[in-house]
């Protein structure tokens, strides 16, 4: 087959379809869409072949190429044609309107390839590289992280407790059972006491396995339900929590913990 | 004015990337005129002594740059590390919304024949291009233009040294 062109050569159906053109060595006003219709499936049936994903595009042209040359054949068609013509834009009525739109596409296409030759012609100015720019982004982005915790930095604090943990041997064992909300009222009752704690230091309390993990998923509803507040004062730092007060417990200024969250 | 004429020279090179009028004058407290004015005797200058560097009207502001006769020795120093240019169908969508923005992406698409979004993303993430605003028609679609980064990336002072749009058919 002669058209055994890399897929990729053409950036889209508008593309193709001047090539067929040009190949037919016909006037561009002249041109029958007959003609082309077979050769554009062609290269489409290549296309779906070789480059699945985005054969769509030119599925689309395909169908067009194939509605106008029926409605050469009968004349009649045309005017349902009409009728389906408000789709999203790629349907073209007329040989006319579609050969239009092919030379406005060649347009960019050609004006493209000039911009192609100034960007080449740009890339050999140096300029003083901005280093001064560049930290001070950098510092900005920094500013942003600082403050905010995220899970990621909650869980990697669980983990290295986690680790160091070691579980108490219980003499006698017994079924317990530690309830959440017992230990949500013990992390507010802590941090009552404490104004604030390092996330660590709370954990740290906690003597088993089990009652470490449901204190941490307590932590998590609290931080959810917005009666704590977890917080680094730089990155990286130890991560804080304190209470934000929200009931009872009033000595704290609503101001600090306004400026926290 | 030569030193004045020194310190904007000073500027220029500090700056990296082009500086406004408006910026200049703000900094050194000179007239846009006096600035002008001795924007253009130091550009004559460097040019008349063959200067390594070269100045320029670039993106709405004045930009100090190494000739681009030396590109090669530079991507030497640089260790060829090649600015990659942009792709076929990148510049494709760039060329329409330079000439017909503000546009939206299913005008560009109608012209391209194919889908853009990727290639719309990548040119925001290029800072080529930013979102004008918004149609006035049915979905309120976005509407998209060339920023101050596109013309600095092409070397144009303003969207008028755009070529013009080529017609002929080869």
């Amino acid at each position: 087959m002669e058209y055994k062109v890399k897929t990729d050569v053409f950036e889209g159906p508008f593309d193709l379809l001047f090539h067929l053109v040009k190949k037919a060595e016909i006037d561009i006003y002249q041109v029958s869409i007959s003609q082309i219709a077979y050769q554009y499936l062609e290269y489409v049936k290549k296309i779906q072949e070789f480059n699945p994903e985005i054969a769509g595009d030119f599925l689309v042209m395909a169908s067009t190429l194939l509605k106008l040359k029926s409605q050469r054949l009968l004349p009649s068609v045309s005017l349902q044609g009409e009728e389906e013509a408000e789709g999203e834009g790629l349907h073209y009525s007329s040989e006319e309107e579609l050969f239009e739109r092919m030379l406005e596409y060649r347009k960019y296409k050609s004006t493209a390839e000039i911009m192609k030759k100034m960007e080449e012609e740009e890339k050999k100015y140096f300029y003083h590289p901005v280093k001064v720019e560049e930290e001070k982004a950098a510092g900005n982005h920094l500013k942003e992280y600082m403050g905010k915790v995220t899970l990621k930095d909650l869980t990697a604090s669980m983990e290295k407790v986690m680790e160091n943990l070691q579980e108490e041997e219980h003499e006698v064992i017994l079924p317990q059972e530690i309830s959440l909300t017992q230990k949500m009222e013990e992390i507010i009752s802590f941090l009552d006491k404490k104004e604030k704690a390092e996330l660590e230091e709370l954990l740290e309390r906690q003597r088993t396995r089990s009652s470490l993990i449901v204190t941490f998923f307590a932590l998590l509803i609290l931080v959810k339900l917005n009666k704590v507040s977890v917080w680094q004062k730089y990155g990286f730092g130890p991560i804080l929590v304190t209470s934000n007060n929200v009931g009872d417990n009033s000595y704290m200024d609503e101001e600090r913990w306004g400026t926290i969250g | 004015m030569v030193k004045e004429k020194a310190l904007l020279e000073a500027l220029f090179f500090a700056a990296g990337e082009p500086v406004t009028i408006k910026k200049v004058s703000e900094i050194t407290g000179l007239t846009p005129g006096e600035i002008k004015n001795l924007f253009r005797e130091l550009r004559d200058e460097y040019r008349e002594r063959n200067s390594g560097l070269e100045l320029r009207e670039v993106a709405g502001g004045f930009l100090m740059s190494t000739r681009p006769s030396f590109a090669p020795y530079i991507k030497k120093l640089q260790g060829e590390r090649a600015r990659q240019g942009l792709s076929q169908a990148a510049m494709e969508t760039l060329a329409i919304i330079a000439y017909k923005q503000p546009i939206t992406r299913l005008e560009i698409e109608a012209i391209r024949g194919v889908k853009v979004d990727k290639v719309l993303d990548r040119l925001k993430e290029l800072n080529l291009i930013a979102e004008a605003g918004r149609k006035e028609v049915l979905g309120r679609p976005i509407l998209y233009a060339t920023t101050r980064e596109f013309l600095k990336h092409f070397g144009l002072r303003d969207l008028s040294q755009l070529p013009s749009l080529e017609d002929k058919e080869e």
